[in-house]
Order: structure tokens, then C-alpha cells, then sequence
């Protein structure tokens, strides 16, 4: 219960991200129209075109002011920002008995009341990287497992399904897929790519780890195709794609969702695994893994908040999933629901 | 009458789960005679197992024996189980106390040889070499008529059919010459002929080791065969006890009589219907109030839902004192019976 | 058995000309170019005729399409020759035989601990089952399953390396490791590979003993443990022997599973902890586009997984009396 409404937060931090810690106003007035500036961290395309032609340069507080003097603008809860290191006089508040007026860099920036998780070396704010983060590892949980499920519940259900021939080599192929090592597999895919990004990793994800959901799929399938209701539907002439997909899918689902749900958690940990080995995200990115790997490099000049932080965020996400996944388990198989009672 | 071997008074065992409190077993009190037979009989959830468990102690959580007492006399001495300590508790199981189950395709460990669990059964209570142990055991194997036991012994259970392994069961319970033997529904999952055989087996044993037995049972049939004394129970209360022929010539509960309606008889023709209990087992966690079978009871009546009828010898002049029965209306409906068969 | 175990071997081989087939190609299809590479470091001062790219493709056997390299790399390995590393010009067989000692050092170590370590967790907790000190202890073992073991290994090198300074950070041998006696060099070794092991162990530590504990709970409602204790048996004897001898079979098929995992599972932590084994090697290998080492690698992994999934075959023939390969 506490996991599933962490994970519950952990999509209302991803979703919110941009208006829970950034430089960017999340609605301003600005030469007479409304904009929506914060929208830039989901994509940088949506960010409007006139503050670029304005010459903002990201640095909005300023600017807003100098040119014009009638705006007005709603901050996000945090003023730092993920990407960039934030300067003294960008944002009013930063007491003047502080020395340096930056946001500090290498070992001096411990987490403090302007950054609550530190800064990394270069002092950009971990905590605006960790909330920009987790845009990362929701995404790639769902798009990774999304692929993972297409892929798994297809395979799984057409050889358990119609057996026979397309059994034997269906069950064949998930056997080889799942002898190769996945890290191993992955690695090779990865390199293959020029230009690496997330969404190029997370389809990596996808391909690799679909073995187990398709093997459950499969065992589900042929337990269910025995069943009466089966061949009701087949007797009142539904099609195979019709029985496969409404009539025994809507069955086989709930056991199902248990690899899925274990395999978000693994999609979790193999991004921030590939990032923090350098070959996940391209390094403007903040994600927890790439933050970590920052920790590691600089692991001799004390910056514990470097590896504590987003080793917390992805242990924590990782484990609220297998508690998740675990809740599922037992709710699905009859023989532990059987030993609960 | 031949001296007890056990006697319960008042047994009541309860499961405190999360639901609520199952009372399994309420206020039972029977008496197994020294080496006769007393049959069980119930229909299935109304506490028989519960019962036998909880003589061999071997009630796991969350169950408890809450409250009574069960006496267990041997040499002349009188131990009395529901408090004895679990060491010495351990020492009665197998060397005095001895049970069957209903199961025998998953009653035996699959991974070790039937010779070695019957030979470590007789290890745990005498001080023998594993050679006569396992000598033991062939002889155990041989004395419950299983062909090349020399053989057989060094198999593993999978390789024995259900009958064969219940016969290894029997032979592992009586290794060790127990005084008492409990067999919980022995042949309730057999084939037909199987059935026979093991309860053959068990009457022949009984004659060669002289233990008393108390066999669990559903079906009147394996009573009429085995038992000496009966004991019918209902939703965790016994509710009538009496010698077998007493109680087959004269049920006197409605349920008993139920049982006996329900059961199908060559001699009656066939165009009449079998006469069923009408309605269900209560749910042991919602007794109904009163009696507990007033819901289904073709003779119930008002104080029948009221007030709980208690274990007594009826007034009727033609019942044995040994037979006693739980209603309050066991002689009124005595005489309707009566009145009934003369009018036909 | 063993007409089974020759059926068995037929699709492993079947399944490992698909695997190196398939990784063969997709390593052709990397961009960045060996030759080249290799070249660029080579050369002094950085300048490279096409002549020399297309003699060092054609000693790479670059110059051909990737599938008749595949069967000239396949012809090679039934020959017993798995080519010449291009990084490192030696035997590819040599070059993973210096280093796989070094990995399994590390993973050998850690399996033993594990197993150790959670077949008495396992029965302990089964035997406390839903008491206080089980309901902790599991809710531990769930979170150590749970946390990966980069982010363990890092906060161990922090805590236990960075800041008491109690062991050494990374590497395998101190910058004076020659120097020191046969002891020292022991306890030296010893010194650097304690949190490698650790961080190894931990998790399949809470793995193996989560997963006795499941089987075991499973096992202890059986039928024929009830028998058990009917016999008179005692409750440690009921759990140690006759629960535990059954929990054995899902156990032992287990083991063979896990072998793969012995080298895989070693890429990240031995790169986190610069413990030059197979690991380092091969996340080299993918960043020199080393095609040999890496074909090489991905062989025996690929040939562990399914000695693997054999040994599981055969393990659990040899502990459940029921089961036989007719
Ligand atoms: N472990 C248990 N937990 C909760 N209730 C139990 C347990 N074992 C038995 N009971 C309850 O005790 C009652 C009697 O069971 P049992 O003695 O096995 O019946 P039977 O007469 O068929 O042998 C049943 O209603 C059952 O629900
Ligand atoms: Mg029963």
C-alpha cells in the first residue's frame, strides 16, 4: 500500500517536475500574453520562441524585469535549476553573509537551505536533478515495460495459444533470448547506436527483457485455452484474434502484471545501471544514474551527497516496485492466498 | 464395559484467525476403549480431524486446545496429554500414539525411501542399530501384506500405488507398537476394493497388536465394519454416542436418523426417493443459536433455537444406558417415528 | 539420461551458433572502425593513408561482409582458435585466461558466502516464521534484494574506503604489492577484495535466502510433514531433514541458473571497484570495438548459461527421486 502510493508521488513529482524546482516562471505575463516557459524542461521546442528572440538566455528573473517592466510571473516552488549552475544575482533571497554567492561548486556544496541535496562539482542543484530525474525513471519504466509487454504478451499468448509447431519454435526463441546475458546484450545493442538517447535505451530495454512475461503469458494461456468459456466463444464462431485478446487476455492479465511490475523495477535499475557506466543518457540529461556516476568520479573528494541521494531515489523506486510486484504475487496465486488464510 | 484407554472431557479447540474465532472442536467428550475400535463419524468440517489432532497434539497455529482434558492411560498410569510437556508430548507420538491420513499420495516425504521412514520411525523410540531398523521395517512392510517387501522397502513413495502407500502408512504407524492407532478417513481416498482391503488389513492388524483404534470416517459403511462404540458429531459437538449395533438399531437424533435416510439401501425400492438433510453445514465461524441443527432439523421447535440441548441418556425405556444424545425432544420424536412406521 | 542430456547439448549447440550469429552482426554494425582506431593511437603523428586502413581492415578481416567473417571466426573457434585480440595481440583464449581467475575470485568467494550465509537465514526465518524478529529480518532482506548492487557497492566504498579508511578504494594489489611477503600479499589481496565480495554477496544473499524461505514455507504445509511429526519427530529434526531435504530440489536448480551470473553480473562492480578481471575486459573490449575478445566473451557466456541450465537438469535428477530423463 505505502509502495503504491509512493509510486503514486513518484509520477506527480515526474509530472510536476518543472513546477516544483526550476528557473523557469511556470506562467508569466509578458509583453501583454501569457506564457508557459516552464514547459521548456519537457521539451525544449515548447519553449516559447520569443524569450529566445528576446535574448533571455534562460535566465528569466532578470530579464523578465528589464524588458519588460509591467510583467509578472508565477516561480516554481524552488528556484534552481537542473541543467546550469544558478549565479548569486539571479534569485533575491541568497543571504549576503554567504561568501560565495553562486550556487558552489567541488566540496563546498554541501546540502544547505538553497540546496537541499547539494550541488555537484559544478555546482548545479542535485535536488532540481533529482526531481528532473525522476521524469526519467518513470519514463522509462512504462515505455521499456510497454514495448517489453507488446512483445512479451504477443509471443506468449500465440504459443500458448495455438501450440503445436509455433509453440515449439516460439518457446525456442524465449529460450535463446533468455541465455544471452542481458547486461551483455544490451551493451552490444548500445554501441550499435551512434547517438544514444534515452528513448534509444529505454526500446533497448524493451527488446531485452521481455522473456519472462512471455514465459507466464504462455503458461497462463494454456491453462486458460482449456477452459469452458474457451470454447463457448469458439462454438458461437469468434475469431482467434477475438478470443485471443478479449476472451482470455482479460483473464490471463492479472497474473501477468506481476513479471511487468518486477520488470519496471529492473528497467529502473538497468537505465541508471547504463548511465551511471557512462553509455546511458547523454550527460545534460539529469538522471539518477548520471548523477551517480558523478558521485563515483568524485568519490575521494567527500561529496557524500552525490552517491547518497540518487542511490536513495533509485533504491527506493526500485523497491517500491518489487513491493508492488510482490503484493501482486500474492494477491494472484491461489496457492499463497490459500497459506494467508 | 473394558477399560478406557483415552478419555476426553470437555475438549474444546478453537483456530483464532483473522476472520475470527473457529470453534473446531466445542465441549467434547468421548472414551476409546482399550483395544476396541471407536468410529468417528461426521460430515466433512464438523470437527472430526480437529478432533484426532488435538489427542496427538499436533494442532498448529492459529489453532489452540482452549480448554478440557484428555487422559491418556498407559501401564496403569495416567498422563494427561493437553498439558504434558512438547518433549515428552514428542515421546508419545509414533511409541504410543500413532496416526493415518486421509492422503496417502502425499502423506509420505517423496524424497526419502519408504524402508528409511518407517526405520527412522522405529529409531526415534528404540535404541537399535539402523540395521535392525531397517530389518524392522521389512518385517512392518511384510506384516501389512505388501508382496517383496525386501525390495519395496529400498523404493521411493512414487513408485507405490495409492492402496500400497496407505498399507506403508499403516506399517510406519504401527512400527512401534502404539496403543492407539488414529486413522483419519483411511479409505475415504481409495478405490472401492482398495477400501476393503485396507480396512481388512486394519481389523486383522488390531487382533494381531491389540491396539485400540479411533477411526474417522464420513461413511456409515466403514462404522458398520469397523467400530465398536460410535460417535456422531455435528458442527464441533458430538450429538449422539452409542455401542454400533445400539446406535444402527435405534438412531435417536435427527441427524443420525438423517444419515440413515440418506443412505442407499438394496432392500428399498427404487422408485422411493432418497431422503436428503435438507440445507448446509453452518459456517463454523456463524453457529446459529440453540441447537445447532435447528435450521435443519425436521423436528425443531421453538426452544430447540433457544436453548442449547445438552448430552444426555433419553427416557425411553428400551435405550441402553451407554447411549446418549444430544435433544431435547429425543423422545417425543421416538415415539412420532414409532407411531409413523405402526400406521404404515 | 542420457540420450536426454545428447538432446539436450544438440540445441545448445543450435542455440549457440544463433547467439554468436546474431552478436557477431551486431558488432560489425557498430560505428567506429578498429582499424582506424587502432591507427589513430598508433600513429605518432596522427597521419593515416588509406593504404594502411586498408591493410589493417584487411589483417582484421575487415574487408569482408560480416557473415562470411562470422564462418571464418566460427571456423577458427572449432579449430580451438578464438583469434587474436586486436587491442592486446595476443590469443584471445589467453588474453580472458588471465583475467577470468581474477573474476571468479571475486564471484567464487561471494557464491560460497551466499549460500552459507542463507541456506541458516532461510531455515531460521522459516522455523520464526511470522514472529517479530522474522517480519524484520525479511523486511531487511527485501530492501538489500531491492537495492542494486552499484548503489551498495558505492555507498560501501564511501563509507568503508572514503571515510574510516579502513580498505582500499579499488584495484586488486597495492602500489607496493611485490614488495610485500607471501602473507602480506595475501592480506593484501584479501584487503581489496572485501567490498568487492561484499557488495557481490549481499544481494544474492537476500535473493537465496527470500527464495528458501518461499520454497520452505511451501514445503512445511505439506502432507508428509505432518506424518513427520506424527512420527514423534522433532521440530528442528522436521525442518533441517525432511522439509529441507524437499526445498533442496528447487534449490540445487537453481545453482546451475545462477552461473552465468557469476561472470555477467561482474561488468558493473568490477568496473566501480577497477578490479581487472573479465568484467573490465570486456566493457573494453566494447569501447576498442575489439571484436575478437568481445565474440570471445559473449562465447563463454553463452556456454556457461547453458552448462547452466544442463547442470540444473542433471542436479535435479540427482536430488528428486521422481524425477528421470527416460
Ligand atoms: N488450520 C485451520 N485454520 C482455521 N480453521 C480450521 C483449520 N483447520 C480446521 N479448521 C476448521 O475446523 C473445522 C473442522 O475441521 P476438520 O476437523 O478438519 O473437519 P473434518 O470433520 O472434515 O475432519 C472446519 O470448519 C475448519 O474450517
Ligand atoms: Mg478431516
Amino acid at each position: 500500500m505505502v509502495a503504491l502510493v509512493t509510486i503514486v508521488l513518484l509520477f506527480l513529482v515526474a509530472l510536476c517536475s518543472p513546477a516544483i524546482v526550476g528557473t523557469k516562471p511556470i506562467v508569466c505575463n509578458y509583453k501583454g500574453n501569457l506564457y508557459f516557459p516552464c514547459l521548456g524542461y519537457f521539451n525544449p521546442k515548447w519553449e516559447n520562441p520569443i524569450f529566445i528572440k528576446d535574448k533571455f538566455r534562460g535566465v528569466y528573473p532578470r530579464s523578465l524585469k528589464q524588458k519588460d517592466a509591467e510583467s509578472w510571473a508565477v516561480w516554481p516552488l524552488v528556484y534552481q535549476d537542473p541543467y546550469r549552475r544558478v549565479k548569486a544575482d539571479e534569485w533575491h533571497g541568497v543571504p549576503s553573509s554567504r561568501e560565495m554567492l553562486d550556487n558552489p561548486v567541488q566540496n563546498h556544496g554541501k546540502p544547505s537551505a538553497h540546496n537541499f541535496f547539494g550541488t555537484t562539482p559544478y555546482g548545479v542543484d542535485v535536488f532540481a536533478g533529482m526531481v528532473h530525474g525522476t521524469r526519467i525513471a518513470v519514463l522509462v519504466g512504462f515505455v521499456s515495460m510497454g514495448i517489453a509487454s507488446f512483445i512479451g504478451i504477443t509471443i506468449g499468448a500465440l504459443a500458448g495459444y495455438f501450440r503445436g509447431w509455433i509453440d515449439v519454435v516460439l518457446s525456442r526463441l524465449i529460450e535463446v533470448v533468455m541465455c544471452i546475458p542481458t547486461l551483455v546484450l544490451i551493451l552490444a545493442l548500445i554501441s550499435v547506436i551512434a547517438e544514444p538517447t534515452v528513448w534509444h535505451l529505454m526500446a533497448i530495454i524493451g527488446v531485452t527483457s521481455w522473456t519472462s512475461i512471455a514465459r507466464l503469458t504462455r503458461a497462463e494461456f494454456l491453462k486458460l485455452r482449456e477452459m469452458d468459456y474457451v470454447a463457448a466463444a469458439r462454438a458461437l464462431g469468434a475469431s482467434h484474434v477475438r478470443i485471443i485478446f478479449i476472451h482470455v487476455l482479460r483473464n490471463a492479465l492479472a497474473p501477468v502484471l506481476v513479471p511487468i511490475s518486477f520488470g519496471v523495477a529492473a528497467a529502473i535499475l538497468i537505465e541508471s545501471a547504463l548511465s551511471f557506466l557512462g553509455f546511458g543518457a547523454p550527460p545534460p540529461n539529469p538522471s539518477w544514474g548520471n548523477l551517480l556516476h558523478l558521485g563515483q568520479d568524485h568519490i575521494l573528494g567527500k561529496m557524500w551527497w552525490l552517491v547518497l541521494f540518487p542511490g536513495l531515489g533509485i533504491f527506493l523506486t526500485v523497491l517500491c516496485y518489487n513491493l508492488v510486484g510482490e503484493g501482486l504475487q500474492e494477491a494472484t496465486d491461489p496457492r499463497l492466498r490459500q497459506a494467508g488464510k | 464395559m473394558t477399560e478406557p484407554l483415552v478419555e476426553i472431557k470437555n475438549l474444546r479447540t478453537h483456530f483464532f484467525t483473522d476472520e475470527g474465532v473457529v470453534k473446531a472442536v466445542e465441549d467434547v467428550s468421548l472414551t476409546i476403549p482399550r483395544g476396541k475400535t471407536l468410529g468417528l463419524v461426521g460430515e466433512s468440517g464438523c470437527g472430526k480431524s480437529v478432533t484426532a489432532l488435538s489427542i496427538i497434539r499436533l494442532i498448529s497455529p492459529p489453532g489452540k486446545i482452549v480448554s478440557g482434558s484428555i487422559a491418556f492411560y498407559d501401564d496403569g498410569r495416567k498422563i494427561e496429554l493437553t498439558t504434558l510437556p512438547e518433549a515428552e508430548m514428542r515421546k508419545m507420538r509414533g511409541s504410543r500414539i500413532a496416526m493415518i491420513f486421509q492422503e496417502p499420495m502425499t502423506s509420505l516425504n517423496p524424497v526419502f525411501t519408504v524402508g528409511s521412514q518407517i526405520a527412522e520411525a522405529v529409531r526415534l523410540h528404540h535404541r537399535v542399530s539402523s540395521r535392525e531398523a531397517w530389518d524392522r521395517a521389512v518385517e512392518m512392510l511384510h506384516k501389512v501384506r505388501i508382496p517383496d517387501a525386501q525390495r519395496r522397502a529400498s523404493e521411493y513413495p512414487h513408485h507405490f500405488s495409492g492402496g500400497m502407500r496407505q498399507r506403508v502408512m499403516i506399517a510406519m504407524a504401527l512400527s512401534c507398537n502404539p496403543k492407539l492407532l488414529i486413522a483419519d478417513e483411511p479409505s475415504t481416498a481409495l478405490d472401492v476394493t482398495i477400501q476393503a482391503q485396507v480396512l481388512d488389513l486394519l481389523r486383522d492388524l488390531q487382533t494381531e497388536f491389540g491396539m485400540s483404534i479411533l477411526i474417522i470416517t464420513h461413511d456409515l459403511g466403514v462404522i458398520a465394519e469397523m467400530a465398536d462404540d460410535v460417535c456422531v458429531m455435528y458442527a464441533s459437538k458430538v450429538v449422539e454416542y452409542a455401542p454400533v449395533v445400539e446406535l444402527f438399531t435405534n438412531p435417536l437424533h435427527p441427524y443420525t436418523r438423517g444419515l440413515f435416510a440418506s443412505r442407499p439401501e438394496p432392500g428399498k425400492p427404487k422408485d422411493q426417493k432418497l431422503r436428503t438433510i435438507p440445507g448446509v453445514v453452518p459456517s463454523p465461524l456463524r453457529f446459529p443459536s440453540g441447537c445447532k441443527f435447528h435450521p435443519r432439523c425436521a423436528y425443531a421447535q421453538e426452544r430447540c433455537k433457544k436453548e442449547e440441548p445438552v448430552l444426555r441418556r433419553p427416557n425411553l425405556s428400551q435405550i441402553p444406558p451407554s447411549h446418549v444424545v444430544h435433544c431435547h425432544f429425543a423422545e417425543q420424536i421416538e415415539e412420532q417415528e414409532e407411531a409413523a412406521v405402526k400406521s404404515v | 539420461m542420457l540420450q536426454y542430456l545428447v538432446r539436450r547439448m544438440l540445441w545448445g549447440l543450435l542455440t549457440l551458433l544463433l547467439i554468436t550469429f546474431v552478436i557477431y552482426g551486431l558488432i560489425r554494425f557498430m560505428p567506429g572502425d578498429p582499424a582506424l582506431l587502432k591507427l589513430y593511437q598508433e600513429s605518432s603523428d596522427k597521419k593515416i593513408t588509406a593504404e594502411q586502413i586498408e591493410q589493417q581492415r584487411k589483417m582484421y578481416g575487415l574487408d569482408q561482409p560480416f557473415y562470411i567473417a562470422y564462418v571464418k571466426w566460427l571456423g577458427d573457434v572449432l579449430t580451438g582458435n578464438l583469434q587474436t585480440s586486436f587491442a592486446y595481440k595476443a590469443p584471445v583464449s589467453s588474453v580472458i585466461g588471465e583475467r577470468i581467475g581474477r573474476t571468479l575470485m571475486l564471484t567464487i568467494n561471494s557464491l560460497i558466502l551466499e549460500y552459507l550465509l542463507a541456506i541458516p537465514l532461510g531455515l531460521y526465518f522459516t522455523a520464526r516464521s511470522s514472529r517479530l524478529d522474522e517480519r524484520s529480518g525479511s523486511m531487511l532482506l527485501f530492501m538489500l534484494y531491492s537495492l542494486p548492487s552499484f548503489c551498495g557497492a558505492l555507498f560501501l566504498q564511501l563509507w568503508f574506503a572514503v571515510y574510516l579508511e579502513w580498505l582500499p578504494l579499488h584495484g586488486m594489489q597495492s602500489d607496493n604489492y611485490e614488495q610485500l611477503s607471501t602473507l602480506g600479499k595475501t592480506w593484501d589481496l584479501f584487503k581489496h577484495a572485501l567490498l568487492p565480495v561484499a557488495a557481490f554477496t549481499y544481494g544474492g544473499l537476500a535473493y537465496y535466502s527470500r527464495f528458501l524461505k518461499a520454497t520452505m514455507n511451501e514445503t512445511v504445509r505439506q502432507d508428509y510433514i505432518r506424518t513427520a511429526r506424527a512420527k514423534g519427530i522433532g521440530p528442528l529434526k522436521v525442518l533441517c531433514w525432511h522439509a529441507f531435504r524437499n526445498s533442496l530440489i528447487p534449490l540445487v536448480t537453481q545453482i546451475g541458473l545462477t552461473l552465468p551470473a557469476l561472470l555477467s553480473g561482474a561488468i558493473i562492480l568490477e568496473r566501480i571497484f577497477s578490479w581487472p578481471g573479465i568484467g573490465t575486459l570486456f566493457f573494453q573490449s566494447i569501447l576498442e570495438r575489439d571484436y575478437p575478445i568481445i565474440m570471445g566473451l559473449v562465447l563463454m557466456f553463452s556456454i556457461l548459461t547453458l552448462l547452466g541450465q544442463l547442470l540444473a537438469d542433471v542436479l535435479y535428477a540427482f536430488v528428486d527421486p521422481r524425477v528421470s530423463y527416460k
